[in-house]
């Protein structure tokens, strides 16, 4: 579809632009990785890789999360991997270094298992101790991005991604309401944003 | 190139600084009640329960004790389980019914602790004559309402108002009070409304038979013995209520310490509408005299009789006014009061004149009410020298 938005944005420049990839950019997420040791509810990383067709990028990215929160009376936990796919266009296209600011969409998807331990204080029926878990739970959004990837030292990038993640679909079929999508967040926002801070190394393939 | 690090410097700060905002705020709403709310089948429309207490499986607790129940009812739900019985004590009777539901904790943050999300009320198995779940999501404590519970008509609820004619001519005249001993029936071993003051009642008529003999006792008006007749008819009129026997064509007969009887309705409807009324004449005879400087707890009365008859009024009594019968029979009454120390004597003489209300009521109107006599130091003051009803003062006396 890309290729064909291109062919339409372009019109009289599609001959002039050859839509092949020059290079491959692998990635990751350094906020992720700082998380890990500044964060005791956190732990997960982040890849990605990008490949260029002209001014439009075709994007894969995926990761681990896990997150844990307890307190005297309750802990909650959840554990999954997720990805998202999709594109991205550059706005800079006299930029020599091939710098971009872009816009993108995205399309994630999550699988994932969640705890629930609980102290129940109930005045009329007594209290107890409570445990739920979600297992195989599946959930898939959509986003908009848009972001920057700077060239900073031969083949070495650095770029921010911010998203806006849009209507994730909530898996019903486990034993407590779904708190938190890996990949996502909290599962009880409708749209929710997101940041990315990444390190990229680049393959060039052809100049 | 500083141009695109200063852009990106910016914007990772900014993400820092909104991080900080992850967790929701607490939501402290509790949504894990199920209402009910009682109605009738024939409209449709809300009814008027008398609860004597509700109970519920996983607890001791009793709901709703002794309470009349005009609307919705709500009871709490186990959330920690996926279905709940509950015992309905009516006073019509005893009543069983399970809700089935889903219950699923939600987790906001470690600092609000879990809510709950009750969905899928269903009602498995229920004793009453119908139930419809309206809203399957349960609701909190103070509004809202999920099963609607249908009770068949009820096709032998009677009603008998007690009613107060006026010297006017408002044939309906006003509702009265009536102080009862109670009321008794004849195929029945209870009494119903002992030591109740009610302007109606509704009891239960025989539906084995073609008849009930109503008994009213009534501090005020006496014993009053109702001879209900009427015709039975069965009917299906709610699939749901199966065949039904219904009441027509009722009649009364019978007698009573009231002036009138009328048949207002000669079929049971439900809820009940008034059947027959019971009325009484206004009191056209009625003297008031005010007892001047009276303290506020009344002065002590021995008694007061009158010369026409035996009767004896206010004895070891406590008051501030007299009400007293006038003599319509004859162009003056006197009146003998006995107070604690001392008794005076005083006559009223007046005009008679006759005169008929509502067709049913011969009444004598007292007028130009003068004193004839009187021993008492002060002279009676005239305030209203006519008979009213209710009274009004008519004269002022003075116990000196």
């Amino acid at each position: 579809m890309l290729f064909a938005v291109g062919a339409l944005a372009q019109g009289a420049d599609t001959v002039k632009h050859q839509y092949l990839p020059t290079g491959v950019r692998f990635g990751t997420d350094l906020i992720s990785l700082a998380k890990i040791p500044l964060s005791d509810q956190f732990d997960g990383w982040e890849v990605s890789a990008d490949v260029d067709l002209y001014k439009y990028y075709l994007t894969f990215e995926y990761g681990s999360w896990e997150k844990a929160k307890a307190s005297a009376s309750q802990s909650y936990s959840n554990s999954g991997r997720y990805f998202r796919i999709g594109g991205d266009v550059n706005l800079l296209l006299k930029d020599p270094d091939r710098n971009m600011f872009f816009v993108g969409l995205r399309y994630g998807r999550s699988s994932f298992d969640e705890r629930l331990t609980y102290n129940l204080t109930d005045a009329v029926f007594g209290n107890s101790v409570q445990a739920k878990s979600n297992t195989g739970m599946v959930s898939g959004w959509g986003e908009l991005t848009m972001g920057l990837r700077v060239k900073l030292w031969k083949e070495l990038w650095m770029g921010y991604t911010a998203r806006l993640k849009l209507a994730p679909s909530i898996d019903k079929s486990g034993g407590f309401i779904v708190y938190d999508i890996p990949g996502y967040g909290l599962a009880s926002k409708r749209t929710y944003w997101g940041f990315n801070y990444q390190l990229y190394w680049r393959i060039p393939v052809r100049d | 190139m500083r141009f695109f690090v200063k852009i990106l410097a910016f914007c990772l700060a900014g993400f820092l600084a909104g991080s900080c905002y992850e967790d929701p705020d607490c939501i402290d709403l509790r949504s894990d009640y199920v209402g009910f709310t009682f109605k009738k089948l024939f409209d449709k429309q809300v009814d008027t329960v008398a609860v004597v207490g509700i109970t519920t499986s996983g607890t001791d607790s009793v709901f709703y004790q002794f309470t009349n129940v005009a609307g919705p009812i709500r009871l709490p739900l186990n959330v920690a389980a996926s279905s709940q019985s509950f015992a309905f004590d009516l006073a019509g009777g005893p009543h069983a019914l399970e809700v089935g539901y889903e219950a699923k904790p939600q987790f906001e943050s470690v600092t609000c602790g879990p809510r709950f999300v009750l969905t899928h009320l269903n009602v498995p198995s229920h004793s009453f004559d119908s139930v419809r779940v309206t809203n399957p999501v349960a609701v909190g404590s103070e509004t809202g309402s999920n099963i609607d519970i249908y009770r068949c008509p009820i096709t032998n609820n009677f009603k008998i108002s007690f009613r107060q004619w006026y010297a006017d001519d408002n044939a309906n005249g006003v509702s009265l009070t009536e102080r009862l001993h109670g009321v008794r029936l004849d195929y029945l071993p209870f009494t119903y409304y002992p030591g109740a003051e009610v302007g109606a009642v509704v009891v239960p008529l025989n539906l084995s038979g073609t008849g009930t003999n109503i008994l009213i006792d009534s501090k005020a008006s006496g014993l009053s013995n109702l001879e209900i007749g009427y015709k039975l008819e069965t009917a299906n009129l709610l699939a749901v209520c199966g065949t039904q026997v219904f009441v027509k064509n009722i009649d009364v007969n019978g007698t009573s310490g009231y002036d009138f009887i009328r048949v207002q309705k000669d079929s049971i409807t439900d809820p009940p509408t008034t059947n027959i009324a019971m009325f009484r004449c206004p009191q056209t005879n009625l003297i008031e005299l005010q007892l001047a400087g009276a303290p506020q707890e009344g002065i002590r009365i021995k008694k007061v009789t009158a010369g026409y008859t035996p009767e004896i009024f206010y004895q070891d009594s406590l008051a501030t006014t007299l009400v007293l019968p006038l003599d319509g029979s004859q162009a003056a009454t006197s009146y003998s009061i006995e107070f604690e120390a001392f008794a005076r004597h005083i006559t009223f003489g007046y005009n008679r004149t006759l005169q008929a209300f509502h067709g049913k009521c011969a009444q004598t109107l007292f007028s130009d009410v003068q004193v004839l006599s009187s021993d008492f130091t002060t002279p009676p003051v005239v305030k209203n020298d006519s008979i009213q009803f209710p009274s009004v003062v008519n004269f002022e006396i003075a116990n000196d």
